[in-house]
């Protein structure tokens, strides 16, 4: 069996946790610590942060009146930016239970069909963006249509999706991370 | 050299295990200065890493961990993830497209797939665009699925995070035994440390914040460094003069690297990965990110600099 903890001193350098993965010793036959592919967990090596949760959620948030997405602000007031995983879905993808059957990493689409003369001849956005400072992390949907849309030519209104410019649900995880 | 390491009774936090960031005094150290904390109901473990074994694999695990899990997604972006092409008569025509960091993810409980195609677009009678999102679904991409649940409808239950409130309090640490050094009579071997208010004897694998347990973090990854970076524009795409290499503890293998634009704005960016080695990686932010004719598009969301984290995911 191998002797995979050591809470201390191993030498004259090296003082902390640290673990091995099974199968191996943490400290070879010269007093140093196995290579780092076969540390599980290193107390030196880490300057990843805590992942200890301070916040999480879900929201719902409503579809764009504009072109300028719809906002959710969530107030922290940690004092540092934190590290936020966000991750969402659109309404046809809940269950009965309204529990999510998948779900999506943050990301958001901008469609601008410019016309000659004007601007915004159609446009189709979707999806989630996240921003985060030392007080709040804001979540905006970008879910939004508007323009000619009787115009736009066929091959853009296949694609168009309205479960995408509505509402979407989102779940998050504030955690006392600096990032 | 820090203290950096406390098992017992904390002079602020209370009892439990507490591990600062190097250079940290652990009895003086704020919450984010922590690297473990031992108060809190979930922790950092990767449950597992994956990269599909060829582009049609779409399962990334067997075994269901009961909730869809936070995902860290690390990968190299094509080099032309959207083809762009402008064929008209009339120059203010055009398509505006986003330049973001991939890989986008699709995620259920067992399953994972590139983030759906972009519509594309074809003005007829007057233009001829196409718009088209290229597959960043790739056998080296590297996804790293966190214990920790991140699925609308489950995120107010208390029994995946010990309380339904949104603002999230610490746990005791004193409630019951919590930290195991030596032969756990299930697990065997190791050290353990369970969840507040669960006894680290009868703690199930999702209920341990640490364990040595290789089922718990099923190939033994984990998140080792996370760094912060304001790049600027390269003058073109194949340029290093911005160039920005970050270093960390050797890895031993490749580890997976993730950019985000920092403060989590996902949009905007078009970072990518240069080169990676056991314990550096090198990334550029490129003067363009999409190919054929983007003289409508490649002005409108390519920012002279952008801020980044990277997070650095060491691979068991």
């Amino acid at each position: 069996m191998s002797r995979r903890i050591v809470l201390g001193k191993v030498n004259s350098s090296d003082h902390g946790i640290f673990v091995s993965k099974t199968g191996q010793d943490i400290v070879d036959s010269s007093g140093n610590l196995t290579s780092a592919v076969n540390q599980l967990f290193n107390s030196k090596a880490s300057s990843a942060g805590n992942f200890t949760l301070k916040r999480k959620g879900q929201l719902v948030i409503s579809g764009a009146s504009t072109i300028s997405g719809n906002s959710t602000t969530i107030t922290h007031n940690l004092g540092f930016r934190p590290l936020v995983f966000a991750q969402w879905c659109f309404p046809n993808e809940l269950d009965s239970n309204n529990v999510a059957t998948k779900m999506r990493t943050p990301y958001s689409h901008r469609y601008d069909v410019s016309g000659h003369q004007t601007t915004g001849l159609y446009r189709y956005n979707f999806g989630l963006d996240v921003t985060a400072n030392t007080n709040n992390v804001v979540f905006t949907n970008y879910g939004h249509q508007d323009g000619s849309v009787g115009q736009s030519p066929a091959s853009v209104r296949k694609f168009r999706d309205t479960n995408k410019t509505g509402s979407i649900y989102v779940a998050y995880l504030i955690f006392a991370t600096s990032a | 050299m820090a203290n950096r390491v406390l098992l017992g009774d904390h002079p602020t936090y209370g009892e439990g295990l507490f591990v600062s960031q190097p250079g940290i005094n652990v009895l003086t150290a704020s919450e984010n200065q922590l690297v473990f904390d031992s108060r809190t109901f979930r922790s950092g473990i990767i449950f597992k890493t994956f990269s599909p074994s060829s582009t049609s694999d779409k399962t990334w695990t067997s075994s269901s961990l009961g909730y869809i899990p936070a995902v860290i997604a690390s990968g190299i972006r094509p080099d032309n993830f959207f083809q762009v092409d402008q064929t008209t008569s009339f120059p203010n025509f055009g398509l505006t497209i986003d330049f973001q960091t991939p890989p986008f993810v699709e995620l259920t409980e067992t399953g994972i797939d590139d983030f759906e195609r972009l519509p594309k677009g074809n003005i007829g009678g007057f233009n001829s665009n196409t718009n088209t999102h290229v597959t960043n679904y790739f056998t080296s991409n590297v996804y790293a699925f966190l214990r920790f649940p991140c699925q609308y409808g489950k995120m107010n239950s208390s029994s995946l995070f010990g309380q339904s409130g949104d603002t999230y309090t610490l746990g005791s640490s004193s409630s019951t035994n919590r930290i195991l050094m030596g032969n756990h009579p299930t697990y065997g071997q190791g050290l353990f440390i369970s969840r507040p208010g669960v006894n680290v004897v009868s703690a199930s694998r999702d209920q341990m914040i640490f364990s040595t347990d290789s089922n718990v973090g099923q190939d033994y990854s984990s998140v080792l460094h996370i760094e912060n970076v304001t790049l600027t524009r390269a003058s073109s795409n194949t340029s290093s003069a911005n160039d920005h290499t970050f270093n960390y503890e050797n890895t031993g293998t490749l580890p997976a690297v993730q950019i985000r634009v920092q403060g989590g704005v996902y949009s905007d960016n078009g970072v990518r990965l240069i080169s990676q080695t056991n314990s550096s990686t090198t990334i550029r932010l490129p003067l363009s990110v999409a190919s054929g004719n983007q003289a409508n598009a490649s002005n409108r969301r390519n920012p002279a600099s952008l801020s980044v984290t990277a997070i650095v995911v060491k691979r068991g």
